[in-house]
């Protein structure tokens, strides 16, 4: 099946290299783009049949022209070209609406193969990347945010405290509680998150996006 | 650098500050003061009785006497010094309190001296003692005037200018004591924030930076700080009169000046007592006999006086001896806790900025090289895409004696991309071994495909799981090395050989050459390899190559450790 297809990639060889590919393969490349902004001004001219899109580039990549697109109404099918796309890359992509999703490294005729697909209406994405995206979606990875769940309210009411810079005396002040038992409740602290210092803590609490209120801020 | 203030050592300055650090000296000077102020009045009021001549001998010699012992009495060691301080504080608010009801001359000069007695009480039985203080004075006060104003009759103006003069120079000392106060809290407070704002940005060892802080603040003899990070070998680094020095202590000393308990509290010592004073959690004052540390403090510091606090912050645990003159005073347990609370608080947020700084950089390498890594990844799919092209032109066109060599180029973008995904999902996944013989495998195979020889590895007799580094290490010598057999030596079967023993990885890769003629520009005998790269590489992780003619081909024996450290990417 011939299609029109417009690319975009910010690497000038791989994008010459697979317009090369595809006119030789009998589809017609309607147009190459380097950047999110030219692709779009493109767009607005002309209509290809398919959209082949790098993910990795400045502006927010392919994931920012499939969101423009989208937004404008246009349902033309969007295959996603990548070197490496994060699994929640894949599930924004599947939301916005993407085709196809085809590794870089993969065989080009794979992508061959994704075009006819998409073209046929079908979906087409990667299985390993697919593979990664359903793990992501389904098992919450261990993060930071879960450790702190282990913690008991009075040890995140501590740890808040930390946070805002509170010396062990002040935070027994504020707490109503000894210089010692604040030491105790530290020390668990630690043990739970599996760190040894109190920069550690700062620098765990400082990189959650995290509900605890910033008490002692105040 | 940031160029911390010295404390000045000069005599007047040490006289000044020592003032307000503790209240001895102007206990002393105030109390001698006193004493010759109250001589005076006695002369005064019994000059003109010969009769009360003996009484007023008795009664001089008595203030003398009492001056002296209460001075002497702030000089004596724990535990005679704590046990006699409290008897002394109130045997000297009796006899004051005493002088102010009976004496009118002498009562502001008293009253004076009380402010020193107040400050002692308070240094060692809290602020409560100050209170007790205030209510006896003022029924003293309640209670002049009931009684014959004897002093007060017999007025002698010469003695009450002398009486005046000393009451002036006590007076001047209590300002002096408080502008001193006033002076060592300003430059504590200044040295704390100084301190804090330190952060990363000194030159030299965090141990040796805290030794020379304390040492300058304190105007101490020595400085020496016990260390030891996340339970790693114990150091001791010093300053004294001969510089800074990291020195080495055998285990039993450093198990002596380490093992303290309990931790927390600061102490104070001396080499002239078996005894420690320190606070108790309630923060009354106790002692300690503890010989054993006292003869380790005198061998490796020497004698004198000092202050020694605890230092825990994050994986760092230390103690603090600091050779500096206080008396058994125990203000300068409080001062020692307060440093202490400003040291622990720069050492938290030094090691905050050093974690801060690592987990950037470590994040910024991760990004750099992911951005290598992509763009590699792209620059070898465009090539494939390319070939590809190529090869369906090709074949289009029939130029099927070209096809084969563009499939093998083809064949080598594939493995380069697929090696470089696998070296890429490895690093995410972490940690674990790599079996080394199927590694190799695969790197024989592409060296075959890169230089078009015959490259295979000799089967191994049993796994050899190593960690990914190591893996990594092999395949590179084994890469140059083949490299420069098929570049250098034209060589056209390459056999490699691996084994592990002792620790160590063993390679032999036997090569024979092919028809050119041979060029032997990295080779030169049959010992050390002449390759730079290798030899470079080897350098750093403690290996060693050699090269050896045999007769009908040529043998490279590569040795490394088996364990490599672990790259911080």
């Amino acid at each position: 099946m011939m299609a029109q297809i417009a690319i975009v990639d910010d690497h000038p060889i791989f994008l010459d290299g697979m317009a090369q590919f595809l006119s030789s393969h009998g589809h017609d490349v309607v147009f190459c783009a380097r950047s999110v902004d030219e692709a779009i001004s493109r767009l607005q001219a002309e209509r290809p049949d398919l959209l082949i899109l790098d993910v990795s580039m400045k502006d927010g990549g392919g994931l920012a022209i499939l969101s423009a697109i989208r937004s404008s109404g246009s349902t033309v099918p969007v295959i996603f070209m990548t070197v490496h796309i994060r699994p929640d890359q894949t599930l924004e992509a599947i939301k916005l609406g993407v085709d196809g999703v085809v590794l870089k490294d993969s065989d080009p005729n794979e992508l061959l193969t994704c075009i006819g697909q998409v073209l046929s209406g079908n979906k087409s994405i990667a299985p390993f990347v697919m593979e990664q995206a359903l793990v992501h979606s389904i098992s919450a990875p261990a993060n930071d945010s879960n450790a702190l769940s282990t913690l008991t309210d009075r040890e995140l009411e501590i740890a808040g405290l930390i946070r805002a810079g509170l010396r062990n005396r002040e935070i027994a002040g504020r707490c109503g509680l000894t210089e010692g038992t604040v030491k105790v409740h530290l020390h668990s602290i630690f043990q739970k998150l599996g760190i040894k210092s109190r920069s550690e803590l700062i620098i765990m609490m400082m990189s959650i996006d995290s509900d605890i209120p910033a008490v002692g801020l105040h | 650098m940031l160029n911390m203030p010295k404390a000045s050592s000069t005599a007047m300055d040490r006289l000044v500050l020592w003032l307000g650090r503790s209240p001895t000296l102007g206990f002393a000077t105030s109390r001698v003061a006193f004493a010759a102020a109250a001589s005076c009045q006695v002369s005064a009021m019994f000059n003109s009785e010969p009769d009360f001549a003996g009484t007023a001998s008795l009664l001089q010699a008595g203030i003398w006497f009492w001056t002296v012992a209460s001075i002497a009495q702030n000089m004596l060691t724990p535990p005679l010094g704590l046990l006699l301080r409290p008897i002394s504080l109130f045997i000297d608010i009796i006899i004051l309190l005493t002088v102010i009801a009976l004496c009118e001359p002498l009562q502001i000069a008293a009253l004076a001296c009380l402010f020193f007695v107040a400050w002692s009480a308070s240094d060692r039985f809290g602020r409560g003692s100050i209170i007790v203080l205030t209510l006896c004075l003022v029924l003293a006060f309640l209670a002049r005037g009931y009684y014959e104003p004897w002093a007060s009759a017999r007025h002698v103006a010469d003695v009450d200018r002398a009486i005046d003069g000393l009451t002036v120079l006590i007076a001047c000392t209590i300002a002096a004591a408080m502008l001193s106060m006033s002076i060592l809290e300003k430059r504590l407070l200044s040295w704390s924030e100084r301190l804090q704002a330190v952060g990363l940005s000194f030159q030299k060892s965090l141990p040796r930076f805290v030794v020379e802080q304390i040492s300058d603040l304190m105007a101490a003899r020595y400085c020496a700080l016990i260390w030891q990070m996340d339970e790693g070998p114990i150091h001791c680094e010093i300053i004294d009169g001969e510089g800074a020095r990291t020195i080495s202590l055998p285990d039993r000393q450093i198990e002596s000046l380490l093992g303290i308990a309990p931790r927390e509290a600061p102490f104070l010592y001396s080499s002239q007592s078996n005894r420690l004073l320190l606070r108790s959690r309630l923060g009354i004052l106790r002692n300690e006999k503890a010989s054993p540390l006292i003869e380790t403090i005198l061998d490796v510091l020497g004698p004198g006086q000092g202050v020694s606090f605890h230092v825990q912050t994050g994986e760092l645990r230390g103690r603090l001896f600091v050779g500096a003159r206080h008396g058994w005073s125990p203000a300068a347990l409080l001062r020692a806790l307060r440093i202490q609370e400003g040291l622990e608080l720069f050492l938290e947020r030094h090691f905050f900025f050093l974690a801060w700084r690592d987990r950037t950089f470590a994040e910024a390498r991760q990004a750099l090289s992911r951005d290598l890594h992509d763009s590699v990844l792209q620059t070898l799919a465009a090539l494939r895409v390319r070939l590809v092209t190529a090869i369906h032109g090709m074949t289009a066109a029939g130029a099927i004696d070209q096809l084969a060599e563009l499939r093998a180029m083809e064949e080598l973008v594939t493995a380069e991309q697929a090696h470089l995904r696998h070296l890429l999902s490895a690093s995410e996944n972490a940690s674990g071994n790599v079996e080394l013989g199927r590694e190799i495998e695969r790197c024989c195979r592409f060296i075959a495909l890169q230089w078009g020889i015959e490259c295979r590895l000799n089967p191994l007799d049993h796994p050899m799981p190593v960690l990914p580094e190591t893996a990594a290490e092999v395949e590179f010598l084994i890469r140059e090395a083949a490299a420069n057999a098929a570049k250098h030596a034209a060589a056209q079967h390459i056999t490699v050989s691996l084994a592990q023993a002792d620790g160590e990885i063993l390679i032999a890769l036997k090569d024979n050459a092919g028809a050119q003629p041979i060029t032997r520009e990295s080779y030169t005998g049959d010992f050390e390899l002449q390759s730079q790269s290798i030899m470079k590489r080897l350098g750093k992780i403690g290996g060693t190559a050699y090269f050896h003619n045999l007769s009908m081909n040529s043998l490279i024996s590569i040795r490394l450790p088996s364990s490599l450290p672990r790259s911080q990417i």
